[in-house]
């Protein structure tokens, strides 16, 4: 079996070598193999439509970008809103008394800052005032306005900040809650 | 080596490759499928496959090897359906194939009538026998090779191989004169 594959396969091999010379035919099996290798051959060529320069034809792909999926976009908007949420939180120790908005003169009605200390003694602004000027800034109508809008934008990050804590308070109730049961031995 | 050096030297890299080879994949996808424009969408990424990987080609063998047997899978994979449904008459491939204005016509003509010609002979063949053909022919693959770009035996791979052009002697050759 081995040999006859072998005499097949070295028959097939010189009818369908490249090389269109007579030498490789040895019998006539092997030449009438040939004679519809060499057909095949010609009607291939023939049929094939010309090609200026393939190299016009066929491109170098393009290094692709890297895909940023949905999940990414809204794993990024949702980490921008947790920093969001994060500096109302902060902020909710300056605001004014609610509902209010501070007018310049209550601004400047408050306690003027207090001069910088000296370098040995370390001052730290009450995050109340962090808003207000420092002993070094020099008050005027430009100031007062500054204020007024810092004030504002302050008291909309506020009411924003109001109306989405009440979830967290929600929470936090409920875990006080659990915890008070914890303690009572009722959980 | 700066980028844009280097990016010049890859296509013309690319370009060289595309040259030397591009003839030979086309063929081969242009007798399997049948459709010009869709012979030259796989071209385009057999190159663009084979380039991606071109580093793990040269333990394997020649690069027109290498690439006639990527286009081989890209036909399976897209499925022999579109070659059926487009197996033309004679007539019908000159339609599909128009003949070039800017071309010379008669070479159209008769680049046609071989078109034709040869799709109604390969449809006498047996799927396998046409991709044993056209692989060995293009690709320039031993049997070795191509039985295992077939997932065939090698035995039945030449089996395949005789029949096919026996038959196509039969065909091209006895029933011409």
């Amino acid at each position: 079996m081995n040999d006859e594959m072998n005499e097949l396969r070295r028959r097939l091999e010189a009818a369908t070598a490249r090389d269109e010379t007579s030498e490789n035919v040895s019998d006539a099996e092997t030449s009438s193999l040939r004679q519809g290798w060499l057909a095949l051959g010609r009607l291939l060529d023939a049929a094939e439509a010309p090609l200026s320069d393939p190299a016009d034809r066929w491109t170098l792909p393009v290094a692709r970008r890297p895909h940023v999926g949905r999940l990414t976009v809204v794993m990024l908007v949702a980490a921008s809103l947790l920093v969001a949420l994060a500096g109302a939180w902060l902020l909710r120790d300056t605001r004014p008394a609610p509902g209010l908005a501070p007018s310049p003169d209550q601004i400047a009605s408050q306690e003027k800052p207090k001069p910088v200390e000296a370098p040995d003694r370390p001052a730290v602004p009450p995050p109340r005032r962090a808003a207000l000027a420092t002993a070094q800034l020099q008050w005027d109508d430009s100031l007062d306005e500054q204020l007024v809008s810092a004030a504002q934008a302050m008291m909309s990050v506020q009411q924003s900040w109001d109306s989405s804590a009440g979830g967290f308070d929600y929470v936090r109730y409920g875990l006080e809650q659990a915890e008070d049961d914890l303690q009572d031995g009722k959980l | 080596m700066t980028r844009p050096a280097q990016d010049t030297n890859e296509a013309d890299r690319f370009a060289e490759w595309v040259r030397q080879h591009g003839r030979a994949v086309r063929g081969y996808l242009l007798a399997m499928v049948r459709r010009p424009e869709l012979a030259d969408d796989l071209a385009q990424e057999v190159f663009c496959r084979a380039w991606q990987a071109r580093h793990r080609y040269c333990e394997r063998g020649t690069a027109r090897a290498y690439l006639v047997r990527i286009a081989d899978r890209l036909v399976c994979s897209h499925g022999r359906r579109t070659r059926r449904e487009t197996t033309l008459s004679e007539e019908t491939w000159k339609g599909v194939e128009p003949v070039s204005k800017a071309e010379d016509p008669l070479k159209a003509v008769m680049q046609a009538e071989a078109a034709g010609q040869l799709a109604a002979a390969l449809d006498r063949l047996s799927d396998v026998q046409q991709r044993v053909l056209l692989l060995r022919y293009y690709g320039q693959l031993s049997f070795s090779e191509i039985a295992e770009t077939i997932d065939c035996p090698l035995n039945t791979t030449l089996s395949h191989c005789r029949r096919g052009l026996e038959r196509l002697r039969r065909l091209l050759v006895e029933e011409v004169r």
